[in-house]
């Protein structure tokens, strides 16, 4: 258990269960963290679960699936105002006790509450389309990722999640969700007593059971998908090929080249697409360090959607053969720094980096990282820019205006 | 400089008042603390659409407020957002109903940027083809928004329920009004509400308070003159709705669900209009919050998902509360609904809810508090509706439960608008 100690006005109680991403379990992580923080065996239904939240100065659980590399990490995290400053001495004690409940205080779930849960998952699917942006990025990474993990929804499919049963489930949370790797995380102003008791309360951490694994299918021909839809606009989603992970030397050069790409108001994507051209008004390219891919995403306007993609497509290719500029590089570099430095204000960040770094055994201390941000070199970046390759293209667009 | 402290909270407040009417509200925070906020906010946004001067009434095209936020970033000498990112801070803008804000965040060349946030503001650079740049994007702009099916619902039910107030107006304008938008009706505006007298400045975070005093001792030496404040003139509402129906058939998943209760804005006092607020936001919270037992009968009976939503919306002049959902059972959950506002509420109203949510209210500050940008955006809206971000704790000790009942009596069924889009 790992506790980081501060004066932030707020207390964040967070878990993280890991195990392998998998296409047979992964409706059930999914599922799992809504029906934990919705009721226990003494809270019985979601209204006395609210009560209870509210009763604790309107404390909140925050739960979410995601992926790092090839696992599927499940994290549940209670905050709570600090005792201290609402003067409530049961508060503590009473917030440690809903979090050990919500984790381990479940002889069944509720079926009314399982059925609601999955009839909403059901709902979502049948609403996606009403949701462009969602869509068009749903049906981006089916085709950019297919055949690999990324491409399904974290959700699961559809068809699965229509096939799930509440003894399946069941089954799952007891016989595997509660034998994963769990890392538990506590931020905030909490005394030595409380650490003691919260150690003896919940299980202890465990060993990771499988090794950490960043990989991608290697690059193929171009793939284009145009698909519309009624709207007034085109969102254009390009995927790269961009074979440099998180643990490879380069990588805090290729988080820059990204930067420079179009990471920030002052990028080329940015400054060019949208502010020289005008064809836009989001652009932003995203880099996946677990994926080794670069994704780059607009919403273009529709009448010039061709026009858009070509010069994406070209401001790519100019900076593969041209490289960047010292000044560019420069730029990067600052904002960067920035962005990691204010990240330790953030109470939030500051529990996840806490998690990753133990899960992923990273030792590199903050000042160790700005540094090897300053030491990248316009060599460095053009070495990785040569790595680049378009793999796939998925074209959203409101087809009746054209 | 006046400091003033609030212990309970470890918070302290600086304000430097300078003689041309311009305001520093200083939040600091003590090391070990990386990031500074810093946040210029002009009580003018998109309702300020008609103004009074001695000349007489000016009108400017809907969306005035946004294009200028969007252009005040035109420097002479290029984009003002590569300046802020050479010099590694992180800048942005935006702009409500009431008011604008430009921003950034710094861990570095804070004093820099904080110079540079200024000298943008103060050096306005509209030209034809700049601002006729921005058109196409802020165009895209809204088109973004557009093609997000609720935003065009909230649009027509807005429409529904008001006859001439400028909120029945998206804050960016529509495509054919930004197209009206010129470098002298720019001008005007910034002339007119942008000057220093206007004007708060809020810095949270880390600070070097001599640094800063003598630094707007400086900027107070250069830009003496004091302005007058204009008012903005609002054209008279009727109480009663536009249209009280609408049903449309879309392309669609599943039915949606919208619901607009006009209210009645009360003449009172600012202070006591930021309590009416929480007093309503209270109500909807205790009727149709996660621990009420409608909410509870609602997921029960299928009548709403996770899309499930209440706005509420207190601006001059005009106050609402939106409700939202997607829905298999429209008509029954129309009906619900309404009749929970309008005849059941007074039975689910307990005095125990009532007080749990003052508990809640109390953490929200708290939670709040904690994150810089939240704590200095809402100490800068707070400021421009003539209270405090502190007062909250005194306004929410004098809210009772009677307030709620009160504000429960002002929903009346024929005040409530409806608009339904049914799955083609």
């Amino acid at each position: 258990m790992l506790f980081i100690q501060n004066d932030f006005k707020t207390i964040q109680f967070a878990v993280y269960f890991t195990d392998l991403d998998e296409d047979e379990t992964r409706m059930y992580r999914f599922l799992l963290p809504r029906l934990l923080t919705s009721h226990t065996n003494q809270l019985l239904n979601k209204t006395l679960m609210s009560e209870k939240l509210e009763d604790l100065y309107g404390a909140y659980f925050k739960s979410r699936v995601e992926r790092v590399g090839n696992f599927s990490v499940v994290s549940i995290i209670l905050t709570i105002v600090d005792p201290l400053i609402v003067e409530d001495d049961k508060l503590m004690d009473q917030a440690i006790n809903l979090f050990n409940q919500v984790l381990y205080d479940h002889d069944f779930f509720d079926k009314n509450l399982f059925l609601d849960e999955k009839r909403m998952l059901i709902e979502q699917w049948e609403t996606l389309h009403d949701k462009k942006r969602l869509y068009a990025q749903t049906k981006f990474y089916e085709h950019f990722f297919k055949g690999d993990a990324y491409g399904t929804p974290l959700s699961g499919n559809l068809a699965d999640i229509k096939k799930l049963s509440l003894h399946k489930l069941e089954k799952y949370y007891k016989e595997v969700f509660l034998k994963n790797t769990k890392k538990f995380v506590v931020n905030g102003r909490v005394s030595n007593e409380d650490q003691i008791k919260l150690e003896n309360m919940l299980a202890h951490d465990l060993e990771l059971k499988h090794p950490f694994i960043t990989s991608f299918r290697p690059a193929r021909s171009l793939l284009v998908i145009e698909e519309k839809t009624q709207m007034k606009q085109a969102i254009l989603k390009l995927g790269y090929h961009f074979p440099v992970f998180r643990e490879d030397e380069h990588y805090h050069a290729a988080i820059l080249l990204d930067t420079i790409l179009g990471g920030y108001p002052e990028s080329r994507l940015f400054q060019e697409i949208r502010e020289k051209e005008g064809l836009c008004y989001d652009i932003s390219s995203n880099y996946d360090f677990y994926k080794g891919v670069i994704m780059i995403s607009s919403g273009v306007d529709l009448t010039q959607k061709d026009k858009a993609l070509e010069a994406i497509k070209k401001l790519v290719l100019d900076m593969i053969s041209q490289g960047v500029t010292e000044e560019e590089l420069l730029h990067a570099k600052a904002y960067y720094t920035h962005q990691i430095k204010s990240s330790l204000d953030n109470q939030s960040f500051l529990t996840k980096r806490a998690f990753i770094r133990e899960l992923l055994q990273h030792n590199e201390t903050i000042e160790e990282r700005l540094c090897a941000l300053e030491k990248v070199t316009i060599e460095d970046v053009q070495l990785l820019l040569n790595m680049i390759s378009l793999d796939t293209i998925y074209v959203l667009h409101g087809g009746q205006n054209d | 400089m006046i400091k003033k402290t609030f212990d309970r909270f470890n918070e302290s407040l600086y304000i430097i008042k300078l003689k041309n009417g311009m305001q520093i509200h200083i939040l600091p925070k003590e090391d070990p603390y990386f990031t500074t906020y810093v946040e210029a906010s002009f009580p003018f946004g998109a309702l300020d659409l008609t103004y009074k001067t001695e000349d007489g009434l000016t009108s400017t095209p809907y969306g005035a407020a946004h294009f200028l936020e969007h252009k005040i970033f035109a420097m002479p000498d290029g984009d003002a957002f590569s300046h802020f990112s050479a010099l590694g801070v992180d800048a942005n803008a935006m702009t409500s109903y009431s008011q604008t804000s430009y921003l950034f965040v710094a861990t570095q060349n804070m004093m820099s940027a904080l110079e540079y946030l200024l000298e943008m503001i103060d050096i306005p650079f509209f030209t034809e083809d700049n601002v006729n740049q921005e058109k196409r994007i802020i165009a895209e702009e809204l088109k973004m928004y557009l093609d997000d099916p609720n935003v065009v619902m909230h649009n027509q039910l807005i429409e529904m329920m008001y006859h001439s107030h400028p909120l029945k107006y998206d804050i960016g304008g529509t495509l054919e009004s930004i197209m009206d938008v010129t470098p002298e009706i720019l001008k005007d505006v910034y002339e007119k509400f942008y000057n220093p007298s206007n004007r708060l400045i809020t810095i949270a975070g880390k600070v070097d308070l001599k640094e800063l005093q003598t630094f707007f001792k400086n900027y107070d030496l250069k830009h003496p003159e004091k302005y007058k404040k204009l008012k903005t003139v609002y054209p008279k509402e009727p109480k009663r709705l536009v249209q009280k129906l609408a049903i449309e058939t879309k392309e669609v998943g599943i039915d949606k669900l919208m619901l607009g209760i006009k209210l009645s804005p009360k003449k009172s006092s600012q202070r006591d209009q930021v309590k009416r607020e929480m007093a309503v936001s209270m109500l909807l919270n205790i009727l149709l919050g996660p621990s009420s037992q409608m909410y509870a009968k609602l997921l029960e009976e299928k009548l709403i998902n996770q899309s499930f939503y209440i706005n509420t919306t207190f601006e001059k002049k005009a106050e609402n509360i939106v409700l939202f959902a997607e829905t298999k059972k429209v008509q029954k959950l129309k009906r619900v609904l309404i009749n929970l506002l309008t005849v059941d509420a007074v039975d689910l109203l307990t005095p125990e809810a009532f007080e749990r949510y003052k508990k809640v209210y109390l953490g929200q500050l708290i939670f709040a508090l904690n994150n810089l940008e939240t704590k200095a955006y809402l100490y800068g809206k707070y400021y421009h509706m003539g209270s405090s971000l502190f007062d909250v704790v005194d306004l929410l000790k004098e809210i009772i439960y009677e307030d709620i009942l009160l504000e429960l009596a002002s929903i009346q069924k024929k005040y409530i608008a409806v608009l339904i889009h049914k799955k083609a």
